[in-house]
């Protein structure tokens, strides 16, 4: 049993133009202590699927199937029972530090109550503690710090509070939602290193949702590429680095810049992802393949596993390779 | 805080004067002078009132004279109609009435608006969010002077529950069709700003933060959400004093409870300049301290405003 | 009592979209709008609902056979029995205290009403919109002054003030409609002086002031056209705060003086003589009361939502 299972999880959401399928039947697994990253351009289903399994979707969205954390269903878990779950063996990081905390109320506060829920501890103990998470976070002055409103600190350290606040309880899992997006690049990489420390310490797994691969490269060990709301390729971070097998996960590879290779011309993916209220017929992928096939219009390839542990979506079985990308 | 106070009553004090002026200089401009009546009185008495009641001065000085007693002595001077009554005998009458019912209105205008509002945004698309927004609408059609005669319909013509009107010392039965009367809008306004406020609240980052922290919803609305969704509704509380100051004056008409707003119709039919000159300054004072508080209390909730 | 009805902060952000959408295409823009207000179910049927009225208002007294200061002597006296509605009479909404017929005395108190609302709303809109537009324009030191001053005036409880005004000058609609508009023009102020802080540092304002145009120009033949997609929804808006600000002083007997009319007057003269049991002296004029208000508030808010497309 896998700490974390997903099976054919997908995700509707009822707007006014119809329904809507964020996520459409996924399925992956989580192991205790991993770092799996979850890749894919906006839109691609990849933090729905994260909320959903939260129970955090919004007030229109509707998650199908099965989440199972140690064997417990997630999915549709009465909200008095997920909330023993959220904030204490789940927890999650947003991408936006400047909106996520609550601007009325004190940083300690905020704190503190995640403790006293979750551990009941006193209030005393709580602010103890949670200064010597800020401490972990490597937050300067914490004793100061903890006493101040979020809009008296920058991105960078809010970004330090959430992901104390997230790691505060322990969790055995933590996900993180672009927690570095909305940061300078300076703090990202602080931020990579630190996430990177506190999940060893912690024996916390930790899910990454990216779309910037030097991220996945730095810190994963496994990687999901999500396309469309759906998985077209996982495996290894190091086996689909060197030899992606969808042509999407190639097409992502060769749009990032390589610094051991500065010859290479960037090539990006061309097309626009796909509008999830109309797309494409067959598979999602194909208006902007560069190896379609006939069949690809008419029909979704499904993921299919393979022996070395590798899994894609993809009927194309040739090399992918591109012509004269040597600068 | 305190600079900020400071700075709030800086601006008040302006406010106040500009109000004592405008009301001066209307007055002053009425063609014919507060003691020209159909019988015109002879030349000398005319003279003689004038003198006593200081009009004889030039205007500057009947004004700092006004102004003066009105800030030192708490003075707004002689009635113009009655000759044995002051405009502080009117006010002290009639004041306590309206601020009793004025006050039992705003606490069930704000607790019931709130908590209907907060009501229809967690139960938002059920029906108990659709009576709350068709009352909000409805009473946008039904100010005080709509629903006093409504009410003694229902509870006084078909019901015969409650009087129709009255004081009577203030006993309760003669309290609650005013405050129904009065509160009824205002109620419906901050319900519906409530319930708009709380919504978008209940939709940002921090609170979907909150719940991925499983807590519980009780400490969600109450804890994270409930400050930040009152600053709106706290911005309508100075309007919503405004009108029910105003609408004291119907339901005094309406209802005969003896408030201070019969006394300023009646002195704005008997031309009693001086009486409704006091009770404009009256209520402007009660309005710019009230809008002062309000600033004051948004500052207190809203950390993010620097003093 | 405007405000009651009004989130002036919802109208300002919904002006950014409105101004920023009008240049270019201000043709679909309008017709877009057109389109949309038509659709919307709840303003076409207050459209119908208050076209109705003002039919009425202006139909009614070509029906009767009574005029509005006619006293029907045979009824007076037993106005609780004879005074009911009936077609039999005439009286098709039976007769006042004063044995007058109501149905051609609603008529009047409509047209009257619909005057204040539409005349006191003009003014507030012609006088806010200037003031806002040249402080908006100019900036600086004349905005700061400009926009304190409305501060300041806003927090005066304008009510006493304006009855202050009809006491000094005399109670008449002339004086209601200055004074209604006077007091009533500042929160339009504020709304068109933010628009034009946004339009002025828009390229064709630059382009005017380049091309040697003089300030008055600018305002008037660009700024002003400019604003008129919020000016509608506001002044939409208006129209019904005026009503219910002239109900409110009429209700007190110091607005409309006899033997002229309007809405707030007959319901204050209805409401009287509800515990006597004449309710259809109330309950009619309210009815048209509470009617009008609403179509106003439907057609106020099909305006705005035909007008700001972000908001559906």
């Amino acid at each position: 049993m896998s700490l974390l299972e997903f099976k054919n999880l997908s995700v509707n959401f009822t707007t006014f133009s119809g329904t809507v399928k964020a996520v459409d039947n996924v399925s992956f697994n989580i192991e205790k202590g991993e770092t799996v990253a979850i890749v894919g351009e906006s839109g691609s289903g990849k933090s729905q699927t994260m909320l959903a399994a939260l129970g955090l979707l919004a007030e229109n969205g509707k998650a199908e199937g099965s989440v199972k954390f140690a064997g417990r269903e997630l999915i549709n878990l009465e909200i008095s029972e997920l909330n023993k779950i959220r904030g204490n063996k789940i927890s999650m990081v947003f991408q936006d530090p400047m909106t996520s905390l609550n601007p009325f109320i004190r940083i300690s506060e905020q704190m503190i109550e995640v403790l006293t829920l979750h551990k009941g501890m006193s209030n005393a103990e709580a602010k103890k503690e949670a200064i010597r998470m800020l401490d972990a976070v490597h937050l300067p002055d914490a004793k100061q710090v903890i006493n101040r409103f979020p809009h008296e600190l920058s991105g960078g350290m809010r970004q330090r509070v959430m992901i104390a606040i997230a790691l505060s309880c322990k969790p055995e899992i933590l996900i993180a939602d672009e927690p570095t997006t909305a940061l300078d690049v300076t703090v990202q990489a602080q931020m990579l290193d630190l996430f990177k420390g506190l999940t060893k310490d912690f024996g916390t797994s930790l899910i990454l949702i990216t779309h910037d691969l030097g991220v996945v490269a730095g810190i994963a060990d496994r990687m999901l590429v999500m396309y469309a709301g759906r998985i077209v390729e996982q495996g290894n971070v190091e086996q689909i680095f060197y030899t992606p097998r969808h042509p999407y996960s190639f097409g992502l590879l060769h749009s990032t810049p390589h610094v051991d290779n500065p010859k290479l011309r960037l090539d990006p993916i061309r097309g626009l992802p796909p509008s999830l209220e109309n797309l494409p017929s067959g598979c999602a992928f194909h208006p902007r393949c560069d190896f379609k096939l006939e069949r690809c219009l008419k029909e979704a390839p499904k993921l299919v596993h393979t022996a070395d542990g590798r899994a894609n979506a993809c009927f194309y079985k040739g090399e992918l390779k591109r012509e004269g990308r040597e600068k | 805080m305190f600079r900020f106070i400071l700075r709030r009553i800086a601006i008040a004090i302006p406010t106040m004067l500009i109000l004592i002026i405008i009301s001066f200089v209307l007055i002053k401009s009425a063609p014919g002078g507060p003691f020209t009546s159909e019988r015109p009185l002879p030349e000398q008495v005319l003279a003689n009132i004038e003198a006593k009641y200081g009009l004889d001065k030039p205007y500057h000085q009947q004004l700092i004279d006004y102004i003066v007693g009105i800030v030192t002595r708490g003075d707004f001077g002689p009635s113009f109609r009655y000759k044995d009554r002051t405009v502080n005998d009117v006010i002290a009458q009639g004041f306590p009435v309206t601020l009793t019912y004025g006050f039992w209105s705003f606490i069930v205008a704000v607790s019931v608006g709130v908590s209907l509002g907060i009501i229809a945004a967690i139960f938002h698309n059920s029906w108990i969010d659709y009576f709350a927004v068709g009352i909000s609408i409805g009473a946008q059609v039904l100010p005080n002077f709509v629903m006093a005669p409504i009410l003694v319909i229902i509870f006084t013509l078909w019901l015969n529950w409650l009087p129709g009107g009255g004081w009577h010392g203030g006993q309760w039965q003669y309290i609650i069709m005013p405050v129904i009367a009065l509160s009824t809008s205002y109620m419906a306004s901050i319900a519906r700003i409530m319930r708009s406020s709380m919504l978008e609240v209940l939709n940002s980052n921090f609170i979907r933060t909150a719940k991925a922290k499983g807590l519980s919803w009780r400490r969600i609305i109450f804890k994270h959400a409930l400050k930040p969704a009152l600053l709106p509704v706290i911005t309508y509380l100075g309007p919503a004093f405004v009108g029910m100051i105003t609408g004291s004056v119907v339901i005094d008409m309406y209802f005969s409870t003896g408030g201070i707003g019969r006394e300023f119709v009646n002195s704005a039919l008997n031309r009693d300049y001086s009486v409704i000159m006091g009770i404009t300054i009256l209520f402007g004072f009660l309005t710019i301290s009230f809008n002062l508080l309000v600033d004051i209390l948004y500052a207190w909730i809203d950390p993010k405003i620097r003093y | 009592m405007v405000k009651m009805v009004i989130g002036a902060k919802k109208i300002a952000e919904m002006a950014e979209n409105i101004a920023s959408k009008e240049m270019g295409k201000s043709h679909s823009l309008w017709a877009d709008a057109f389109r949309r207000f038509f659709k919307n179910k709840a303003s076409v049927t207050s459209l119908i609902v208050l076209i109705l009225i003002v039919i009425f208002a202006f139909g009614a007294p070509y029906i009767s056979k009574w005029n509005n200061e006619e006293i029907d002597w045979a009824i007076l006296g037993s106005i609780n029995e004879l005074g009911r509605p009936s077609l039999a009479n005439g009286h098709y909404f039976g007769t006042d205290d004063l044995g007058r017929d109501l149905f051609v005395r609603v008529a009047q108190g409509t047209q009257i009403s619909l005057l204040v609302g539409f005349v006191g709303a003009l003014i507030a809109v012609i006088v806010g919109t200037l003031y806002g537009a040249i402080a908006g324009y100019f900036g600086g030191k004349i905005d700061s002054f400009m926009m304190r001053l409305v501060d300041i005036l806003m927090s005066i409880p304008y009510m006493f003030v304006l009855i202050l005004l009809l006491v000094v000058f005399g109670r008449s609609i002339f004086m209601l409609f200055v004074g209604l508009g006077l007091i009533s023009w500042l929160d339009m102020s504020r709304i068109v002086r933010g628009q034009t802080m946004v339009l002025k540092n828009k390229e064709f304002i630059e382009a005017a002031i380049a091309g040697g145009a003089n300030h008055f120009t600018i305002i008037a033949r660009h700024i002003i056209p400019n604003l008129l997609g919020v000016v509608i929804v506001y002044a939409s808006l208006l129209v019904p705060g005026m009503i219910l600000a002239e109900s409110f002083i009429s209700f007190l007997g110091l607005g409309v003086q006899e033997p002229n009319t309007s809405w707030g007057a007959l319901i204050s003269d209805g409401a009287k003589t509800v515990l006597h049991g004449r309710l259809w002296q109330l309950l009619i004029p309210l009815a048209f009361f509470v009617a009008g208000l609403f179509s106003f508030f439907f057609i106020g808010d099909g305006l705005r939502d035909a007008l700001d497309p972000k908001d559906r």
